[in-house]
């Protein structure tokens, strides 16, 4: 959380052609003098094509592609906790303790997965497949508790049931 | 206007104006700490609640406007019980480290700590704990100190364009700082220092030196550059600690740059400490008593025919006072018409055209450049020129106006809407008359520069150091006027032409007539003197025998170094100034003179305003000030000036131009800016000039080190202006590619037989087939290779 960490590759990431193309229709979207408002969909599709997670390096480089000053593409990437500044693993496993999934036991789901991981809330696994994480509210709480894994959402989870989603993953 | 009353004082202000402002203009004093008269509103620290009658809670009043018939109490039960629990907040996270804090003493929160904090801390917890960053050498932080009120985020965003810092994370995780150590690039960043309600940006080179109530102060102007900034000079057993900007709206509002601020650890460095002599057995330099050097002096003096003397000195770092008596100590003591102070300049041929001061300084005054609609900038880098001249610029350009800068580089800059156009060194004068046809002709194509120009209601013209200094600068200058007046802006409603002459009291030695062809008050003379060019071509070939140096090296100064070394290995050379250089080494006679803060001076800044400078410390004990030495001089001639006191040649001075008569000023009144039209139009155009071909070499003053007090400071030297280091020869990188040279290589430049080695660096803001080099650098004289004649020179380069 005190700094930014840097890419450990070395090579300064650059988006595809296809994400090129994804990034001038989020362009369109906006006014063309109000280009700075694409930040945000930007930082995400840059999330997405640079392994999960955005180094100090891909936020300078999202800042010249909106043109913004650098400082103001890191106030944007910390304010918002889905953006992730640490590298993460290939499974990014996101747990709901908010509320809803609490009172549905969300406390049994974690442990489950914890036991399952051996991993703290916050690491990553030595491997690079597994981060866990805790999150808030995903809005999904008619099927507490949740959990999400990468861009999808397991619902109705019992302790059983998440090991069984983990021996899946590919 | 709505009319309020504020603590039972009734009060009219503009429509939109906060509660905060009118009590302000009332003399109310509310607690703040993120609200700034210079800053936009943020309303984030809470600290200025006041109470208004119908309203069911405390108000923020920074951010409420005024409206009809409020009833405002700033300082009920309400209001501070609301200030309290501010309060109690705000020093939740905050260290009790007072006894440890630059601020303390000087701190707004341990100020209103006192008033409305609780003398014990109901929290119990953790505190937060942030993050240092290194900021560059000239800000330390100690962010635990932080207290959010975003200051320095607004001031870098806003005022100096260079947004750097930052809020990252939110709520309680909330971090100020760049989030990156990064050396802020901004040329103004030690605003943050001053403006920082808090010890969490600290001035780093004050770090630690002194307490703020141990500090006496005194009134400055400062003299590194010709804006004439009002500032405060702090100092303790006799030695300057800091410089802080003292508000002044009509010149630096209330900020000051880096150079100004940072460049006093400069002043007592290399400094000559008694008056000396050249020993007749050993041909060294022996201290003297003043008598023996001031004899010596006027022997030497006496020696020669009046004509086969010279005096040559340097406008910045010297005084009004100074540079009067010494025009008057050659033309009428020792009666030569030989002086002159323009070292750097090439063109003189305007001496011979009767130009007043409107053609030689700027005509719109600073405060009114923010409403400029069109700005073209003629061989000018406002940023690393006149620092606070640039904000202006910038305000006007953030309002709307359109900004062209014609140079042979791209600048660097924070204008906001800036066009560059780039023209090769001796093409300046075919560009501006092509444009001059283009505003003539009907033809429907025009360039986006001539459109906008043929437009503007509200154009300005500024000439920068480039164009001053240009082998064609008349020229170029009688272009600009041509320009102005064909857009009929050099009427007296507005007047455009600027010629911003921008190194320390510049426009002083002009009006008091440190040049070979005009008395003070801009008298011409029947007969001209010789120039800077002329005179040091004349010693160098023995017609002048004496040189008589006030303050200035012309063998690191002049155009051409080389030859000024000649002039000064050939002639007698009398040498009074502060700081040792090498003219001072190979002097006759050396006569210790004050700097700039050492003595009461007037300055005058580059809108023609004349100020007075207080003397802050003193200076080496046996060291007189300049008019002095040159007072005592002349006793031992037949006319002998004709003043005693500072007050009689001020009077002098006044009497020989009536702008710097200010002994009818109030107290904080400021003489006026630019009461000096008409400027002089109808002049003949010149020829077309072209630039030669091939390699040509330009030679740039380094902002941070240009003047003598700047080139000693240790915190100085280590900016860098945003690009590489000093003393590198800057070069295209395709240019250098061709030629097989690589970043940080070791090169020779050649021009004709001379050659000077330096170290390359690439930059991609040097166009092809030009090389840019810095102005007197001891290690790599570049201006070894410059000839007075001879405009830019055609070098070659060679790696080593």
């Amino acid at each position: 959380m005190s700094e930014l960490q840097k890419s450990s590759s070395g090579v300064p990431p650059r988006f595809s052609e296809e994400a090129m193309r994804q990034v001038e229709v989020i362009f369109q979207r906006y006014p063309a003098d109000r280009r700075e408002s694409a930040v945000m969909p930007v930082l995400h599709l840059a999330q997405r094509e640079f392994g999960g997670w955005l180094s100090q390096e891909a936020l300078d480089y999202v800042a010249t592609i909106v043109g913004m000053p650098p400082i103001r593409v890191y106030e944007v990437a910390t304010f918002y906790t889905m953006y992730n500044l640490k590298p993460v693993g290939k499974y990014h496993i996101q747990v709901c303790t908010n509320i809803s999934c609490w009172l549905c036991d969300s406390d049994s789901i974690a442990q489950a997965l914890r036991n399952k991981l051996q991993l703290s809330f916050g690491e990553s696994s030595s491997d690079g497949r597994f981060t866990l994480s805790e999150v808030e509210c995903l809005g999904a709480c008619i099927n507490a508790p949740m959990l999400q894994i990468n861009d999808d959402y397991y619902e109705n989870l019992t302790p059983a049931k998440v090991s069984e989603i983990i021996d899946q993953l590919p | 206007m709505p009319t309020l009353i504020i603590d039972g004082k009734e009060i009219s202000v503009q429509p939109g104006a906060t509660i905060m402002e009118a009590a302000r203009l009332l003399g109310v004093y509310i607690p703040h700490f993120c609200y700034h008269p210079q800053l936009s509103i943020a309303g984030n620290c809470r600290m200025c609640l006041v109470e208004v009658e119908k309203m069911p809670r405390p108000v923020v009043s920074c951010a409420m406007p005024v409206s009809e018939g409020m009833v405002v109490k700033t300082d009920s039960d309400m209001v501070r019980k609301g200030r309290q629990a501010v309060m109690e907040f705000l020093l939740i996270n905050h260290p009790l480290d007072c006894p440890v804090c630059d601020q303390g003493g000087e701190c707004t929160l341990q100020d209103l700590a006192m008033k409305y904090g609780p003398d014990r801390s109901r929290y119990h917890e953790h505190k937060r704990h942030e993050r240092d960053y290194d900021l560059g050498p000239l800000l330390e932080t100690e962010m635990n100190r932080c207290i959010h009120c975003t200051r320095c985020i607004r001031f870098t965003d806003e005022v100096a364009g260079a947004p750097e810092m930052g809020a990252v994370y939110r709520g309680d995780h909330m971090q100020v700082g760049p989030y990156t150590s990064r050396p802020l690039t901004s040329e103004l960043t030690g605003n943050l220092a001053e403006l920082c309600p808090v010890g969490a940006l600290n001035n780093k080179p004050f770090h630690f030196q002194a307490r703020g109530w141990e500090l006496k102060n005194s009134d400055g102007i400062c003299a590194h550059c010709a804006v004439g900034c009002h500032q405060r000079v702090d100092h303790l057993n006799n030695e300057v600690k800091r410089v802080m900007s003292r508000r002044c709206p009509e010149i630096n509002q209330t900020w000051l740059c880096d150079k100004g601020r940072f460049a006093y650890d400069g002043l007592t460095r290399e400094r000559l400490q008694q008056p000396m002599v050249r020993s007749e057995e050993s041909n060294q330099l022996v201290p003297a008593s003043w008598a023996v050097a001031l004899d010596r002096a006027a022997d030497l003096l006496k020696r020669f025919k009046p004509e086969e003397v010279a005096g040559l000195a340097s406008e910045s770092g010297q005084g009004a006072e100074e540079l009067y008596a010494f025009q008057e100590f050659l033309r009428h003591v020792v009666g030569t018409p030989h002086l002159d102070h323009r070292l750097r300049q090439r063109d003189f041929s305007a001496d011979e055209v009767p130009l007043t001061r409107a053609d030689l300084s700027m005509n719109t005054p600073l405060s009114q450049l923010g409403k400029a609609d069109v700005i073209l900038l003629i061989g000018f880098e406002p940023r690393y020129e006149t620092p606070l001249l640039n904000l202006r610029l910038r305000q006007a350009t953030l309002a709307g106006a359109r900004a062209f800068a014609v140079h042979p580089r791209q600048l660097q800059h924070n204008l906001a809407n800036l066009t560059q156009l780039v023209v090769r060194p001796g093409d300046e004068v075919a560009f501006l008359d092509g444009l001059l046809q283009e505003l003539g002709s009907s033809d429907g194509h025009r360039s986006a520069l001539a459109e906008a120009w043929q437009k503007a209601k509200q154009p300005v013209l500024l000439l920068g150091n480039y164009a001053i200094h240009h082998p064609q600068a008349e020229a170029i200058r009688r272009c600009a006027v041509a320009l102005l007046e064909r857009v009929g802006a050099l009427s007296t409603q507005w007047n455009g032409f600027n010629r911003v002459a921008g190194r320390g009291n510049a426009a002083a030695a002009q009006d008091l007539g440190v040049v070979p062809h005009r008395d003070p008050g801009y008298r011409r003379l029947e007969r001209h003197g010789r120039n800077a060019q002329q005179i040091l071509q004349g010693a160098a070939n023995g017609e002048i025998r004496l040189l008589l140096l006030l303050g200035c090296d012309p063998s690191i100064e002049a155009v051409d170094t080389s030859l000024a070394r000649t002039a000064l290995a050939k002639s007698v050379v009398i040498y009074i100034g502060a700081q040792q250089t090498p003219a001072a080494e190979m002097a006759a006679v050396v006569l210790p003179g004050l700097a700039n803060g050492e003595r009461p001076a007037t300055l005058t800044n580059l809108e023609g305003r004349a100020q007075r400078s207080d003397m802050a410390v003193m200076g080496p004990v046996q060291a007189k000030e300049d008019w002095r030495i040159l007072r005592s001089l002349s006793d031992r001639f037949a006319k002998p000036l004709p003043y005693n006191t500072r007050e009689a040649l001020q009077a002098r001075m006044a009497a020989a131009d009536h702008r710097y008569a200010l002994d009818g000023l109030e107290a904080g009144e400021l003489s006026a800016a630019c009461d000096h039209k008409p400027v002089t139009a109808g002049l003949p155009l010149a020829t077309v000039a072209t630039s030669k071909d091939g390699l040509l070499l330009v030679v740039e003053p380094p902002f941070f080190q240009d003047d003598a007090i700047a080139r000693r400071s240790t915190i100085l030297a280590q900016l860098t202006l945003g690009r590489s280091a000093l003393g590198t020869l800057r070069i295209n990188p395709e240019d250098a590619g061709k030629a097989n040279i690589g970043d940080g290589q070791r090169v020779r430049m050649i021009c004709g037989e001379r050659n000077v080695e330096c170290i390359a660096s690439l930059d991609a803001n040097v166009p092809a087939q030009v090389v840019f080099g810095d102005m007197g650098q001891r290690a790599a004289l570049l201006q070894d290779l410059c000839d007075w004649d001879g405009g830019f020179p055609q070098v070659s380069l060679v790696g080593l």
